[in-house]
């Protein structure tokens, strides 16, 4: 009898919902972990997480053109069919092409009280770009805190810092125990405790956490299972929960990801010692970056491979969103990467996360048969 | 007969002269960014958008691939190039001029024989997201160096702090292009170079407001 996942069954928007109408909060959505959320929550808001659900899209055919990708599309979609009303506003760290120019388009059409841009620097290497970043986050906190008429204190941002890495260290916990024991937490556990770590409210989801990661490591050790290959799951958002039980049933299992909303999303502790700004800073420097950013020529490539290498994983899914241009310009040398580093790899693209991915089953069937062979 | 010699006093009269001076101007140019390497000059790729005034001043050849992907494009050659792109491993959904410049990187494709190589490479987002990804690849395959102009993105007014970070990044470009051409920016160069290309955009809008005459 596994223990019971907190998080399986839950309903992000009608939670929301719930707290707002509880504690009379703000509800501010992003849409990307560039988002500074430890300011919006310090600033006693709760920061939520906007996936995209892709089943909305028609409405944002009126601003949209074809080839942005589902991400885009099905969010506006949302907001414009009010599906996001409890919203109090939207939060939007520079990311990509697509989503800077949806910051304008939502700003423009989606009818909520506040709006946030937060222009990111696209470099991550240089001393200016650090001074530059560290200013857009006291112009954020000084715009969030005149929005919502409150002071966020120095104290309220240490104490959303710490328990920000408190969370994040669960996260990390949950990852590691689902690459020993995948008979125990499976894909598609780990992707329910992502989920509501960015849409739960951040204190009440560490509670849960803690009382979910207890009970696991209560667990006997299970020697005599057999080790399945791991796979790593590389690419951008992972909004197909469906490719967790597909990989599962062909005899593998996602041991690690470098997914934005994966393991780069609770990457790195921020410094609880330095200022908290500077702090929050430091750790979007730190930490590896998105394709839309440039840190290095070829730190992501390097640091796949490091990563299959470490978990020892037997290949790679590298999962590709339609219409995801940053990502798509760096599968080539990703790909010859891995190759030269004798990583098998398999390419999948996905284009609506609202649409089944059983057409990938033989796909992915044959590649765990060749790597297993 | 008189229809036919006054029609075609009429097509000269539409005629743009300079058109045919512009032609010079760039065939010479061109032949100077192809021969570069001959006349001991170095030839650096950039971006539409990026500032070429301090290329100029440090007596660069400033390249720009993309208009070498519109010539692609306008004398055909881009189907097969892209589909070359296609076969490295490019999405078929990426900017085309990227792709076809990507490929025809690799074959010296495209109608001038492929541009000559660069011995760096400068890249500013003003124009959009995607060059940073293609100059990044670009980077990769020529392995050279490449200078980022990171211009914030300005949704309603530009901010203090985007003001001084591109101001930052003008003197980190200059400590830059004197390290990759291992010499100091003469500055009143800069100066006369800067001054020279603000009369020509001055000259430029006045011509794209002139009313045109019969």
């Amino acid at each position: 009898m596994h223990p019971h996942n907190p998080f399986k069954n839950f309903k992000p928007a009608e939670e929301a919902q719930k707290w707002k109408k509880k504690e009379g909060g703000a509800v501010i959505g992003y849409l990307c972990t560039y988002a500074p959320e430890e300011i919006v929550h310090a600033a006693g808001a709760l920061p939520y997480r906007v996936f995209g659900t892709g089943a909305r899209s028609e409405r944002a055919d009126n601003h949209l053109q074809a080839y942005a990708c589902s991400l885009v599309r099905s969010a506006l979609g949302e907001v414009l069919a009010g599906d996001l009303d409890f919203l109090d506003g939207a939060l939007f760290p520079h990311t990509c092409d697509s989503i800077q120019r949806l910051s304008d388009i939502w700003r423009l059409n989606a009818g909520l009280k506040f709006h946030f841009d937060v222009v990111h620097p696209v470099k991550l290497n240089t001393a200016g770009a650090r001074r530059y970043m560290l200013e857009i986050l006291q112009l954020f906190q000084k715009q969030l805190s005149e929005a919502l008429g409150r002071e966020i204190s120095g104290e309220a941002l240490a104490a959303s810092i710490r328990l920000h890495n408190r969370l994040r260290r669960q996260l990390l916990e949950l990852y590691q125990i689902r690459e020993k024991r995948p008979d125990l937490v499976s894909g598609a556990d780990v992707y329910a405790a992502l989920r509501a770590s960015m849409t739960m409210e951040r204190s009440a989801f560490a509670g849960l956490m803690a009382g979910f990661l207890d009970e696991l490591k209560r667990e006997k050790e299970n020697p005599a299972d057999p080790q399945k290959p791991g796979l790593i799951l590389a690419g951008g958002v992972c909004d197909h929960p469906d490719i967790y039980g597909i990989i599962e049933n062909a005899g593998a299992y996602v041991c690690w990801d470098d997914l934005c909303a994966g393991a780069r999303s609770f990457a790195g502790p921020i410094d609880e010692a330095a200022p908290p700004l500077e702090a929050i800073a430091a750790r979007y420097f730190e930490r590896l970056e998105c394709p839309a950013k440039h840190r290095a020529l070829d730190s992501r490539a390097h640091s796949l491979a490091a990563l299959a290498k470490e978990k020892k994983a037997a290949g790679a899914i590298i999962l590709q969103l339609k219409f995801c241009d940053p990502h798509a310009f760096d599968y080539p040398y990703l790909k010859e990467t891995l190759d030269g580093a004798g990583i098998p790899s398999l390419l999948i693209e996905v284009e609506d996360p609202s649409r089944a991915l059983g057409a990938l089953h033989t796909r992915i069937e044959t590649f765990v048969e060749m790597i297993k062979s | 007969m008189s229809e036919s010699k006054s029609s075609d006093a009429a097509k000269d009269q539409r005629k743009i002269k300079s058109v045919a001076l512009m032609k010079e101007i760039m065939t010479e140019y061109y032949i100077g960014a192809k021969n570069a390497a001959y006349n001991d000059k170095k030839v650096c790729w950039i971006t539409s958008g990026g500032p070429v005034e301090p290329l100029i001043a440090m007596d660069v050849i400033p390249v720009y691939p993309e208009n070498h992907g519109a010539m692609i494009g306008a004398t055909k050659m881009g189907v097969d190039l892209c589909s070359r792109a296609e076969d490295m491993g490019y999405s078929r959904d990426l900017c085309s001029y990227a792709r076809s410049d990507i490929a025809a990187a690799t074959v010296n494709g495209g109608p001038i024989g492929g541009l000559p190589a660069p011995d760096f490479l400068v890249c500013c987002n003003n124009i959009c997201g995607t060059v940073l990804k293609w100059y990044e690849v670009q980077a990769r395959y020529f392995n050279v160096p490449l200078f980022i102009l990171d211009t914030p993105f300005i949704h309603g007014e530009m901010t203090a702090a985007a003001r001084q970070y591109v101001i930052d990044q003008m003197w980190e470009y200059i400590a830059f292009l004197e390290k990759v051409c291992g010499k100091k920016m003469d500055m009143d160069r800069l100066n006369e170079v800067a001054r020279l290309s603000l009369e020509a955009q001055r000259l430029w809008q006045a011509v794209l407001k002139r009313k045109r005459t019969a």
